[in-house]
Order: C-alpha cells, then structure tokens, then sequence
C-alpha cells in the first residue's frame, strides 16, 4: 500500500463513513418500539473509538459538517449533536495516553461514565431549549442501550480499523 | 532545513487542530441560539435534509420491515387455525357492525335533510407513506415519512394507523414531512369521549400515556370509554379513535393511545384541509351576503 494512491486516501475516509453510517443508524426508526422509547447512541459510540484510536482522521470540520447534518435530519436543536461530537473528539483526544493504558474493564467504565455525562448534558440542554424539564427515564435508558452497544461497536470498528493505513497519532496529543 | 521544518509542522497542525474545534464549538452554541429564533431558512434547511436523507433511511428500514414481516408470516403459519377461527368471529363481529352502520348512515341522511344540513364529505385523500427516520434526538417524539408535498402533504394534516390517530404534521419537505407523535409533550388535541360527549384536550407528556385536560366540571365519562377527535379549532377531521380512557386517579386522566406502536411502519395522512378560522372566511362571506342582498333589494323594488 503506498501513500497518496486512492485507495489509501478512500481508507482514510472510513472512519468518517464509518460515523456517517453509525448517525444514519441512529435516526432509524426503532422497531417494535413504544414512542418514548430511546436506542443507543452508536454515533458516540463509534466516535470515542476513533478518537482514541485514530483521531488524526476525524478532523473537526468534517465532524462538525456531520453533526450539523444530523440536527438538520432530525429537525431538532441545531447546533447541540455538532457541540457534543466536538467535545467528545476533544475529551478523548486529551486523555488518549490514559485511556490507552486502561484495562478494557476500565476503558469501559471510563466510556460509561462519558455516556452517562453526555446524557446528562443532552438532556440538561434539550430541557433548557424547551423551557421545561423532560422525563429523565428515556435518557438514562439511552446510556444504558449505548454502553451495552459499546462492545459490539468497538468489536466492528476494530476490524475496519485494520483497513487503515498506519498514521503518526498528531491530533492534539 | 526540512528537518527543522516537519519537526515544526507537527506543533503547528496541533495548534490549528485545536483552533479549528475552539471556532467550531463556538459556531455550535452560536447555532443553537441561532435556532432557538425559528428562522425560516433553518427551517428550510430541514426540510431539505429531510428530503435528502429520507430515501437512504427508508432503504436502511427495508431489511428491518421485511425481516419483521418474515417473522409474522413465519408466526402467522404455525398459528394458522387459531388465526382462522379468530378471523372468522371478527368477520361475524363486523358483519354485524356493517349492517348497524349501514342503518345509521340511512338515517344519518335523512336526519340531515330534515334539518338542512349539507352532507358529510365523505372520503378524505389519503397519502400513504413509509415511516423512514425516528428523529427529534430523543426528546422530541417525531417521525419522519417519506411523504411530502410533492404528494400533497401540508402542515397540520393527521397521520393515521388502521386503528387510529397517531400524530399530526408538523413540517412538510418536498419527498418528507415530520409526524408529531400524540405522546409528545408539544401535543395538544382537542378530543370528546364518544359514550359522554365530554370535551377535553388531549395532551402528550413524552411517555406512553397522554392526558386529558380541561375537563368539564362534572364529566360522566368511565374507565374503557372511547376518545375520538372533536375537530375543534378546525386542525383536524372529527372522529379520528385516539384512544381508551385506561386509569382515572386524583385528578388525572391516562389515555390509552389506539394506534399500534410496534407495528408502526406506515402511515396514512389524511389530506383534508384545515378548516379555515372565521376571521378569514368572514369578508368573503359578507360580501357574497351583501351581494344577495343588494340583488333581490333591487328585484323587489318598484321600478
């Protein structure tokens, strides 16, 4: 594989597709699902993966470009998923040395407590933008779906992740 | 020379990586403030990301609705004679409700001539569309269809189940519209008990059940009464079932929504327009009365 051919820029677009793909999941519709239901939020997920692992090829504006698409999608608070995608990308990047030195047990912990921070702060923020508090139960739902999906997510990621070509790790670290 | 020169480049990519996120968290928070205005051109924008992302969503739901029908059709052959004999007391029950509303039709027309009352539209167009996207982040409870003006789609229209109302349009692209589920929290739906003829608000509080509001001084409802749409204000049909009256306790009143949730792959918008308030329709109306007026004054007067 050499650089600068296309078919190794096109694998530096996977992680990219790979996140497109994950906010498409996301806004499908649930099956065999109540309306108040929530699914996991593999979007996050997969971000925090890739930003441990390879967070030179999640550059920020594409990541920006990608939640601001989302918001547009789903029609709801423009500017929140674009907020949260950045500041996951940077939480992770600043911590990358620590969390790759964790255990899985712990690394799984330390996504968890992300999750349960991030839902938290989504639905702080969803609250404040309606001028009411919503019921908190869907959310915390929500964290538990995506810290269960955690491992398949890392598991899949994974082997994409060995498509790639090998980069120096120059993202903020 | 180029030595120096990459071992500075790496610094420098990391300060314009982090110069980039900080512009970038800002434009977010400025976007979200921004869109807290309800500016037209977001709205717009959403619209046209509906429109765009609708064809690829409804193509990721293909696999999940044909593998759910796979699994009815798998269930449906094992339980084939129950299902038969189940089917056939339906039929029996319905013949029954046929012949019934049949009677009342009759005199429904008849009642309605007697006192002079136009006759009652009868089949609203339908759109049928797919349901392709659960958007709204979680919070608010919207789908999105793959239905949108294009196909006559407007804002305020009802979206139906066979069993009943499940929401109302609430933004229209050109191929999409987004559907406001009954149990959002946003949801306000005037509606009377079909058996009391108690008029109510139905109000959605995010979770399964949706409340009535506003509720007469001494209602006669009862748990298992029927709730229809009242067609007040003009928004939507009368008569749409939205749901059974499943608990009453100090002061609150849980409806039973009768749309199937788990089985909701499509829906029909009903395309009936909404019935115009009589501000609008007012000048019209009293000039076409002063017309008349004017027209059999001056056949009546001698000439």
């Amino acid at each position: 594989m050499t650089t600068g051919t296309t078919e190794h820029r096109l694998r530096q677009f996977l992680p990219t597709l790979s996140l497109a793909l994950a906010a498409l999941v996301d806004l499908a519709p649930i099956p065999d699902a109540a309306p108040a239901s929530r699914g996991p939020d593999i979007l996050i997920a997969a971000l925090f993966f890739w930003s441990l692992h390879r967070a030179e090829l999640v550059a920020p504006i594409p990541l920006f470009a990608l939640g601001l698409a989302t918001d547009f999608v789903a029609g709801s608070m423009i500017g929140l998923t674009p907020a949260l995608l950045l500041l996951t990308r940077e939480a992770v990047v600043r911590q990358h040395k620590l969390l790759l030195a964790m255990s899985w047990p712990v690394l799984t912990a330390s996504f968890a407590s992300y999750a349960a921070a991030l839902g938290f702060l989504r639905w702080v923020m969803a609250s404040l933008m309606a001028g009411r508090w919503y019921h908190p139960i869907p959310a915390v739902l929500g964290v538990l779906l995506t810290v269960l999906a955690w491992p398949f997510v890392v598991l899949l990621l994974m082997r994409l992740q060995t498509a790639l070509p090998r980069m120096r790790h120059a993202a903020g670290s | 020379m180029s030595r120096r020169l990459s071992r500075l480049a790496v610094p420098f990519k990391v300060l314009v990586d982090r110069m980039t996120m900080a512009v970038l968290l800002v434009a977010s928070l400025l976007l979200l403030v921004v869109g807290k205005v309800d500016l037209k051109l977001i709205d717009m924008a959403s619209n046209h990301a509906g429109d765009l992302a609708a064809p690829v969503l409804g193509m990721m739901a293909m696999p999940v609705h044909a593998a759910r029908g796979l699994a009815e059709t798998v269930g449906g052959m094992l339980a084939l004679q129950e299902e038969n004999e189940r089917l056939r007391m339906q039929v029996d029950r319905l013949l029954a409700w046929q012949a019934e509303a049949a009677r009342l039709d009759v005199q429904n027309r008849a009642l309605r001539r007697i006192v002079d009352m136009p006759p009652i539209e009868r089949a609203i167009p339908v759109a049928t569309a797919s349901i392709v996207g659960d958007v709204g982040g979680g919070f608010i409870q919207t789908r999105l269809v793959d239905a949108g003006s294009s196909r006559g789609v407007m804002v305020g229209q009802a979206a139906v189940d066979a069993r009943g109302l499940v929401g109302r349009i609430v933004a229209v692209g050109q191929r999409s519209a987004r559907v406001l589920l009954i149990t959002d929290m946003s949801a306000k739906i005037p509606v009377f008990v079909d058996r009391s003829g108690d008029r109510a608000l139905l109000e959605g509080g995010n979770d399964r059940l949706p409340r009535l509001r506003f509720l007469p001084r001494d209602p006669r409802f009862a748990l298992g009464d029927r709730v229809i749409t009242s067609g007040e204000g003009g928004l939507l049909p009368a008569g749409i079932p939205v749901g059974v009256i499943s608990r009453m306790a100090s002061g609150e009143v849980d409806v039973t929504p009768v749309a199937d949730w788990e089985r909701l792959d499509v829906v029909q918008i009903l395309r009936a327009l909404p019935v115009e308030p009589p501000e609008a329709a007012l000048p019209v109306q009293a000039a076409s009365i002063e017309a008349t007026s004017a027209t059999r004054l001056a056949a009546e007067l001698p000439r």
